[in-house]
């Protein structure tokens, strides 16, 4: 028996002295039995052979032909409310949220390099303004001297702030505007240039 | 016949490049695997269908961005358990408000051995067919050789060369599993 036919015989299961024999004076193919064996495992597996229905290829064409080819949204005029560093929000850890059933959420829609990441938000309407707060999973940490923003648009093109943040995670943050009158929520990549506006690096956006 | 990994680059560049009709070349070539990893995460035929979907339509609008150097199918794996772990965590909130129905998804998506599982479903897709089906009853259903013979109503030789046919061609498809963890 070659090390070819032993291999086989260990993925058949195979006990037999002459693949005993041959496991004991070959190596290699005492070190190939244990992932053999677990590939003989995943191969009982009842997921491994569950089949995807017939038609989903084609809802994915249809789904994706309009999600691939509808027009994206353009940065709007920068136009920026002259207190938005005031009203601009503050990140702010460990928010009492989850006690309270959110208002509104939704999924963001991954743009340009923030295509295959996802962020979902969850949104209260208070005295205040807003509360939010947006899961990040799938974004690449902010090269040096970058972060990522978040801003909530009016349909009149105004920005405000709602915060920064550098990456993958929970983000509870605060603003002082209603979500009815500012409600396009969006996420950029920024740099440190003293700019306070919104870049046109969009990562996320409202879809 | 094309190799599949110079055929998977080929659909990607179609596809980065604007071409909608090669998508679906790309789910033909990994469509079983990604709902394999979707449906091993999440348990749930309906759920696991969502997140092949949300796979797909995710390396579709990711497409232009592909390093086509690179193979697609560590791209698509990743982009799949990414849409099965989304798929999950809305799932999980949309089941905590509605509290007069029994969580199906209770823990989430372990990805222990989720690597294995892909690439097995996609060597097992690239078996024939004949092959494919004596495996699966073998392994999947704990036939004997006899028994698949009369299951599937053809010689017991024959079944045996299929079964030895199939196994060899795992061995050389599975190589580089062996040679990871050997």
């Amino acid at each position: 028996m070659n090390c070819e036919q032993a291999r086989v015989a260990m993925l058949e299961g195979e006990r037999s002295s002459e693949l005993e024999s041959h496991l004991a004076g070959c190596s290699d193919c005492r070190a190939e039995h244990v992932s053999l064996a677990r590939i003989r495992e995943t191969l009982r597996e009842p997921s491994l052979w569950e089949e995807p229905p017939a038609d989903l290829v084609e809802r994915i064409a249809s789904l994706g032909r309009a999600a691939v080819t509808a027009p994206r949204r353009q940065v709007s005029p920068r136009i920026f409310l002259p207190v938005t560093a005031g009203l601009g929000a503050l990140l702010v850890a460990g928010f009492l949220l989850v006690s309270t059933p959110a208002d509104w959420e939704f999924d963001l829609k991954g743009v340009g390099d923030g295509a295959t990441a996802s962020a979902f938000v969850a949104g209260w309407n208070d005295q205040e303004g807003t509360r939010l707060r947006i899961e990040v999973d799938g974004i690449a940490p902010p090269p040096p001297d970058h972060y990522y923003e978040i801003w909530l648009t009016s349909p009149g093109g105004l920005h405000v702030s709602a915060g920064t943040f550098r990456g993958d995670g929970v983000i509870n943050a605060s603003v002082a505007v209603r979500r009815a009158d500012f409600p396009r929520l969006w996420i950029t990549l920024e740099s440190v240039d003293g700019d306070s506006g919104p870049s046109s690096n969009t990562y996320f956006d409202t879809a | 016949m094309m190799e599949p990994e110079l055929e998977s680059i080929r659909i990607m560049r179609r596809l980065a490049n604007g071409d909608a009709s090669a998508i679906g070349p790309l789910y033909q070539q990994f469509g079983r695997a990604v709902f394999t990893v979707c449906y091993r995460a999440l348990g749930d035929r309906m759920l696991a269908e969502d997140a092949t979907q949300q796979a797909f339509i995710q390396a579709w609008r990711a497409a232009s961005t592909f390093d086509l150097s690179r193979e697609p199918a560590p791209w698509l794996y990743a982009i799949a358990r990414r849409a099965a772990v989304d798929v999950y965590r809305k799932e999980r909130r949309h089941r905590a408000n509605r509290i007069d129905e029994p969580e199906i998804v209770a823990l989430p998506p372990s990805f222990e051995g989720m690597w294995e599982a892909w690439e097995v479903r996609r060597a097992i897709d690239r078996l024939g067919a004949d092959e494919r089906q004596v495996v699966k009853l073998t392994f999947l259903h704990g036939f004997t050789q006899e028994e698949t013979a009369r299951q599937l109503g053809i010689p017991l030789g024959t079944v045996k060369s299929r079964a030895h046919r199939a196994h060899r061609r795992l061995a050389v498809l599975l190589a580089h599993l062996r040679e990871a963890t050997a």
